[in-house]
């Protein structure tokens, strides 16, 4: 036996850890891949209970095993601000256009806003797909591509496939993906995310016309 | 990162990826078994009607929803529940309320082809599923109306399925 074979560590043997981070994307990427097309479709939300929660968790004991604390992940204060100040211009912009856009298509129902009250449960909703986008998949894209452009449009690609088949939200959410991937990388605060993305989210959902996004639904949901 | 983390990492994800596994294969039985129909039944063209029977081997009591479609064009729905006693002598069913009958409308004369589809709910009628029930009935419509069956080499009515 070779002296080199004896001194690796048995897991180094069987995957590298770019390996292994690639392999965790894409392992989180079916999940939602399998709730969205596969169970919220023919097994009805109880039993998409199931893919989602086991990506939780393992999301959960991947940071836990990498000694990934709350605050390496953006569930912190001290860069809020920054983090703010860098996202507004683009979410401003963003919220410009979907305004514009839609009251020129005659598409706004702005009312409906105050009168669902599901919207109340919109900031955590963003707020948990920008912790498994960025806070994962962003972080693991890192580890494989390294920080910048290769890693940022990774991180976006992935979050805007989770969109498919609705074609206009594929392309807004794969520029949405690039902006807030990229100040994750320069400001990682999750806080700061969830705020963009619940204003452009609620915005683009109730200014543009309904025909154009189908309720924002997504998956095999959108052809039924 | 150490290989033990790294070790239970790669266990997890082949955890979660048979767990992911059995839950999609699960989902497929059980959506083939609920959502698609098994039904036995056949159809023909009498002088002035589309007739047949049609059973649901699932619940042979249950009386089956029928639509007829000719050319492809949706005609007609109704409930087979009518006399026929010819599917009980050839065991198809225990009871002889399954037949079906729809009236041919007034239609161009010449070659039309009929299909008869038994209709399968499922998801409290959320979700519906079409089996055509025996073989496209193809007839001829002479000048008078009268429809003259143009057989093809399938089983004839009584038995056939």
């Amino acid at each position: 036996m070779d002296q080199s074979e004896i001194n690796i560590p048995r897991a180094e043997k069987i995957i590298g850890e770019r390996s292994l981070a690639t392999w965790e994307i894409i392992s989180v990427f079916i999940s939602f891949l399998i709730t969205e097309w596969i169970v919220l479709a023919l097994g009805g939300k109880f039993l998409a209970a199931i893919p989602v929660a086991a990506a939780f968790a393992y999301i959960l004991v991947s940071h836990r095993l990498r000694g990934e604390t709350p605050r390496d992940l953006g569930f912190r204060m001290d860069n809020f601000v920054p983090a703010l100040w860098l996202v507004a211009i683009p979410t401003i912009g963003a919220l410009a256009c979907f305004l514009l856009i839609g009251w020129s298509a005659g598409g706004w129902r702005l009312d409906l806003l105050w009168s669902r009250p599901r919207y109340l449960l919109l900031p955590l909703w963003a707020l948990a797909q920008q912790y498994v986008t960025q806070g994962f998949i962003n972080r693991r894209a890192q580890t494989v591509l390294g920080r910048g452009w290769k890693s940022v449009l990774v991180t976006a690609s992935i979050f805007a496939l989770l969109h498919m088949p609705n074609l206009n939200l594929v392309w807004l959410t794969f520029i949405g993906g690039i902006v807030w991937a990229a100040t994750y990388q320069l400001r990682p605060n999750l806080f700061a995310l969830a705020i963009s993305h619940t204003l452009t989210s609620m915005i683009l959902a109730r200014a543009l016309p309904n025909i154009w996004v189908n309720s924002m639904r997504v998956g095999l949901k959108y052809f039924l | 990162m150490d290989s033990a983390p790294r070790s239970k990492l790669v266990q997890l994800l082949i955890a979660k990826s048979v767990i992911e596994i059995i839950l999609v294969a699960g989902l497929a039985v059980g959506f083939f078994l609920m959502t698609f129909p098994h039904f036995e039944g056949w159809g023909e063209a009498t002088p002035h009607a589309i007739e047949g029977w049609v059973v649901s081997q699932q619940h042979p009591e249950q009386k089956v929803e029928v639509q007829l479609f000719i050319d492809d064009r949706f005609i007609s729905s109704g409930v087979a529940d009518r006399s026929r006693p010819d599917i009980v002598i050839a065991g198809k069913s225990k009871d002889e309320w399954h037949g079906f009958s729809f009236e041919i409308p007034v239609l161009n004369q010449g070659y039309h082809v009929a299909r008869a589809y038994a209709v399968h709910s499922t998801l409290k009628g959320s979700r519906k599923t079409l089996q055509m029930i025996g073989d496209p009935i193809r007839f001829d419509l002479d000048a008078e109306g009268r429809a003259r069956w143009l057989r093809t080499n399938s089983p004839k009515a009584t038995g056939g399925s």
